[in-house]
């Protein structure tokens, strides 16, 4: 058929062929580029769109100073209820945190891990300090009072009551819930107990971003 | 020349995507109920002086009302809503999760637990289950009025006055829709429900990244 015409690569490479070739790479890369930055993030908890600032509790923290959350404007927040006593659930989840911000590298500048003690009349600021040092100095532990914990509680969806298996000694049933709260002060996400801080700093980083 | 035709093929792409991003926003082919904000967190009793609390609702959606036992006109609309919400669901029983009723009563001084168990339902649910809960006056009037923005104010006549209001939670415990006086209507109640169990049917697997784009996008009723 073609005997007389050797198979030439410059041929092969006319820009007939390339440039279609070349404009759809091209096209489909543009395509899957867009897409990633266009498409919507998906959180690993659940994505709030409340038009209302998160409640702006106020707790007393290392050498009884008084913080608020309003204090961290400019800082995405990572929000948890537990107490200095709680056998399994706070350690674990405080490790999350820990994990959260190592995981974050430089930008864990740009958050604050809070816990908020569910047993205030126990947890003084230094207990929960003391507590908070060993596992992550990172952490920022609060003892928001009796009235305060309690509002601050039902305002994030967190449920907790003492349960005394003596008659001195007790735990605290509480929610274990993360709560992230983006630069601006709205809750943005709420995490169920054991979300991997993988997932979380994913997040965080992407509302940090946006 | 060779550019030209390079950078053809780029704004061809690019509109493509512009187009179908504005054909979804616009068209709304998936609508959703926006995640309003987090319920409140509580811990009450029932009936039976059992402990109720939020995150015993946690999987369940839930539909929550607040009225009182001795609520006679003020109620009735609210409690025919309810009994043609249930009569409604009775011809879909395998929805999952299950819709469940919560009435917090906003007289928790008279509703005691042992009132409420004296208290015989304003109608005999089919389907779904009814439980009322009260619990001290101060934690009852932090959840009502602080967590689920309730007035209730006292009458002369020894009678509430108190917003109509019916809540309907997630099983993560997020608000989705509130109804308010003259929304409370089961047709009503019961499109913006058959929306959440579409939503909750459908998101799974690939088809979650298109309902989290109608989140993201405010694809709202």
């Amino acid at each position: 058929m073609n005997a007389g015409k050797p198979f030439s690569i410059r041929q092969f490479l006319t820009p007939h062929w390339l440039l279609p070739l070349a404009g759809l790479v091209v096209g489909l890369t543009a395509v899957i580029l867009l897409s990633s930055i266009l498409r919507p993030h998906t959180f690993a908890g659940t994505l709030l769109q409340s038009p209302q600032s998160a409640y702006d509790f106020t707790g007393r923290g290392p050498q009884g100073a008084v913080y608020r959350l309003s204090d961290f404007r400019g800082k995405a927040v990572l929000l948890f209820f537990g107490y200095t006593s709680c056998p399994d659930i706070c350690p674990t989840t405080l490790q999350t945190l820990s994990k959260t911000l190592d995981r974050l590298g430089d930008r864990s500048a740009d958050v604050q891990a809070v816990m908020i003690s569910v047993d205030p009349e126990k947890d003084t600021p230094q207990r929960l300090a003391a507590y908070l040092n060993h596992i992550d100095g990172r952490i920022l532990g609060l003892n928001a009072g009796l009235e305060e914990t309690a509002n601050a509680a039902m305002q994030y969806g967190v449920f907790y009551e003492k349960r005394y298996f003596s008659e001195t000694g007790y735990l605290v049933d509480h929610t274990a819930t993360i709560l992230l709260i983006d630069p601006q002060g709205f809750l943005r996400v709420v995490y169920p107990y054991q979300t991997n801080a993988a997932a979380i700093a994913a997040d965080v980083k992407y509302i940090l971003k946006h | 020349m060779k550019w030209g035709r390079l950078l053809q093929v780029f704004y061809i792409a690019g509109g493509l995507l512009v187009i179908s991003i504005l054909w979804f926003t616009t068209a709304r082919p998936i609508v959703v109920l926006p995640r309003m904000r987090l319920s409140p967190g509580y811990g009450l009793q029932d009936a039976s002086n059992s402990l109720v609390t939020s995150d015993q609702q946690r999987g369940l959606l839930t539909l929550y009302s607040f009225a009182y036992t001795r609520c006679g006109d003020d109620c009735r609309s609210m409690y025919a809503a309810l009994q043609e919400i249930d009569a409604a669901l009775a011809d879909q029983p395998t929805r999952q999760p299950r819709l469940q009723f919560i009435t917090i009563t906003v007289d928790p001084a008279r509703d005691t637990p042992e009132a409420l168990a004296a208290f015989a339902l304003p109608f005999d649910p089919k389907t779904v289950q009814w439980r009322w809960l009260t619990g001290p006056q101060e934690r009852v009037n932090a959840v009502a009025s602080g967590g689920f923005e309730v007035l209730v104010q006292p009458r002369q006549d020894g009678s509430l006055f108190f917003t109509p209001l019916l809540v309907l939670v997630d099983g993560a415990g997020v608000v989705r829709a509130s109804f308010e006086g003259s929304q409370i209507d089961s047709q009503n109640i019961l499109s913006q429900l058959a929306l959440l169990y579409k939503e909750i049917e459908r998101s799974q697997g690939a088809n979650r990244l298109a309902y989290e784009a109608a989140h993201f996008f405010a694809c709202y009723p």
